[in-house]
């Protein structure tokens, strides 16, 4: 593979922006007019990142943490200030016409179809602006109707769609020219159990069938655990995680939770030595560091101690990993 | 071809407000006919033939005129513009293959071709049977035709600059609103420049606007200061230069603004 295996090989990005700081107040707001008081902040703060063909990438992180501004500099859209970027074999803002092409963008919060025509429509105006040949675009579009039984809904207006068959248009609309590379920015916001479903599966199955690599952002843990393998995440402009999912698990795994229910109700200070989570007479929650204790002799200790009904060993949720990692 | 698409998919788009094309074949004759009650009153008043060079019937039908240019020319790309920067969609649109310039032009174009074919038609009809031009011949016709396209261009380019403006502005109501009032005064779009003092005639010399009101409007009437082929072609040949300097400034102050949008971020 050599040095076409990695799709997107970001180093040492940078970008700055000016922000404007006012004091409180009407008056404040007049001296603004002639005065203004500007700060340089590091929104993307050294960020290094590199994906290989074919994967399904989460990049995750706080608001405000510099996501989006990554997106809009791999996309071709915002020059940044240091750092080398490599996409598809572009530096993207400076040959934006021709790396669009290659692009494709799906957004949960802006629509790109025609909102008074149905997304034949738009589909077929981009078939001209992508120049997608006839044949293949009719194979494409019969591939897509199927994968995402929409045979019905592509002939509808769009703003006669609910929000789950929108949105299956809407990533028909992003893949019509089968772009090597597709940014989806929360694609799975507002949609019920059974939509988002459907509409991961679409991912993964694109992204078998025509190796699409896919760059997705959500404040959906369920999505990156259903559909990446590894995650970025992002924090205050810097990445502060960059693995497997799997082993974001064990970035906590030297802590586990036990969670124990007792044959009879105890006293509240039975419990006190320990460090607890949630407990009421019946249940307990646990928390053990296994820096400071050895979990076979805690468990034993415990069964000796107290008495158990049930015990339940459990690692860290992701989430609260995840909330861990955000907070720090 | 990309630009026919778009502008076939605009028109389908825009037959979706069909509705409010039809008021205006309805509202339009009153509009008419409340000039022609108006300057009906005035001459008899004066008891001239003419006024200002301009007789009855051609005073009447210079009003009408303006209801037919406007439907040449009308589009809304300033706040098409406007709405792109303000809301941050042009970062989407910046990320289609496409040239907004162009993308924006077959949206206007496609707006036109439906107001052409749901207005100017019948009013040119109705307004006709209500009160008969004529002045009016089939080439003089054509040539209006001719000079309001290249109007429509004109007015699409200054448009565009106003739309523009957003990159720096913000909020650019105000200057639109101020354009406007001045297009429709010191380009005819009210009164013929004919009744104005020389000096603020002299004024409108150096103005783009009186080539997308007055000029049209003269040919529509058929005026013999005018209707030279000579006369004719000046007038296309400065509409056309108008034409081209905007392109050239819409052009440049373009790629200067996405350069700055780009640095800064939207």
């Amino acid at each position: 593979m050599g040095e076409n295996e990695y799709i997107i090989n970001v180093t040492g990005l940078k970008k700055a922006f000016k922000v404007s700081k006012r004091e409180e107040g009407f008056g404040a707001a007049i001296k603004s007019l002639w005065s203004r008081n500007h700060e340089t902040v590091y929104g993307v703060d050294g960020i290094d990142l590199k994906v290989r063909r074919g994967e399904i990438r989460g990049l995750i992180g706080p608001n405000g943490a510099g996501k989006s501004t990554t997106i809009k500099i791999m996309s071709g859209i915002l020059h940044p200030e240091e750092g080398k970027v490599d996409i598809m074999g572009f530096v993207p803002w400076k040959e934006r016409q021709k790396f669009v092409k290659k692009l494709g963008v799906v957004f949960g919060q802006k629509s790109q179809l025609w909102w008074d025509l149905p997304p034949i429509d738009t589909y077929a105006l981009n078939r001209e602006m992508y120049h997608v040949p006839r044949k293949r675009y009719d194979e494409l579009i019969d591939y897509f109707k199927e994968l995402l039984q929409i045979e019905g809904v592509v002939h509808k207006p769009v703003r006669q769609l609910s929000l789950g068959e929108r949105m299956k248009c809407e990533f028909v609309c992003a893949m019509l020219h089968e772009p090597e590379l597709v940014f989806l920015d929360e694609p799975t916001i507002g949609l019920d159990i059974i939509s988002k479903e459907n509409i991961r599966k679409f991912i993964k199955q694109v992204n078998q069938d025509l190796r699409t690599t896919f760059i997705l952002t959500t404040h959906d843990l369920s999505d990156l655990e259903n559909l990446c393998e590894n995650v970025t995440i992002i924090n205050k402009g810097r990445v502060v995680y960059d693995d497997s999912l799997s082993q974001l698990n064990r970035y906590f795994s030297q802590k586990k939770l036990i969670d124990v229910q007792f044959q009879e109700p105890l006293a509240p200070d039975m419990l006190k030595e320990y460090t607890l989570l949630a407990s009421d007479e019946l249940t307990a929650t646990i928390e053990l560091d296994l820096a400071e204790g050895d979990l076979r002799q805690f468990v034993y200790e415990l069964l000796g101690k107290l008495p158990v009904q049930d015990i339940n060993i459990r690692n860290i949720p992701i989430e609260d990993v995840i909330r861990e990692i955000y907070s720090s | 071809m990309f630009f026919l698409k778009a502008v076939q998919t605009n028109m389908k788009q825009f037959l979706q407000y069909r509705n409010s094309f039809l008021i205006s074949i309805a509202i339009h004759p009153f509009i008419l006919l409340l000039n022609i009650f108006l300057y009906r009153s005035i001459f008899a008043h004066n008891g001239a033939e003419q006024i200002k060079g301009y007789t009855l019937t051609e005073m009447i039908w210079y009003t009408a005129g303006i209801t037919f240019v406007w439907i040449f020319i009308w589009n809304f790309a300033e706040r098409r513009i406007s709405d792109y920067v303000v809301t941050g969609d042009l970062s989407i649109h910046l990320l289609k293959p496409i040239n907004i310039f162009w993308y924006e032009l077959s949206a206007a174009v496609a707006l036109r071709m439906t107001g052409i074919l749901l207005e100017f038609v019948p009013d040119i009809i109705v307004y006709s049977v209500i009160y008969p031009p004529s002045f009016l011949t089939a080439l003089s016709l054509a040539k209006f035709v001719i000079v309001c396209v290249l109007s429509f261009c004109l007015f699409f380019l200054i448009n565009y600059l106003i739309g523009m403006t957003a990159f720096a502005l913000k909020s650019n109501s105000g200057l639109n609103e101020f354009v406007y009032i001045s297009m429709n005064l010191l380009g005819g779009g009210l009164l013929p420049l004919d009744f104005y003092p020389a000096w603020l005639q002299r004024i409108c010399d150096f103005l783009p606007f009186k080539y997308i009101f007055y000029y049209p409007i003269q040919i529509f009437l058929n005026k013999e200061s005018v209707n030279s082929w000579n006369e004719w072609g000046s007038i296309v040949l400065t509409q056309l230069a108008w034409i081209a300097g905007g392109y050239l400034l819409c052009h440049v102050l373009w790629k200067l603004a996405i350069r700055k949008f780009c640095a800064v971020g939207g």
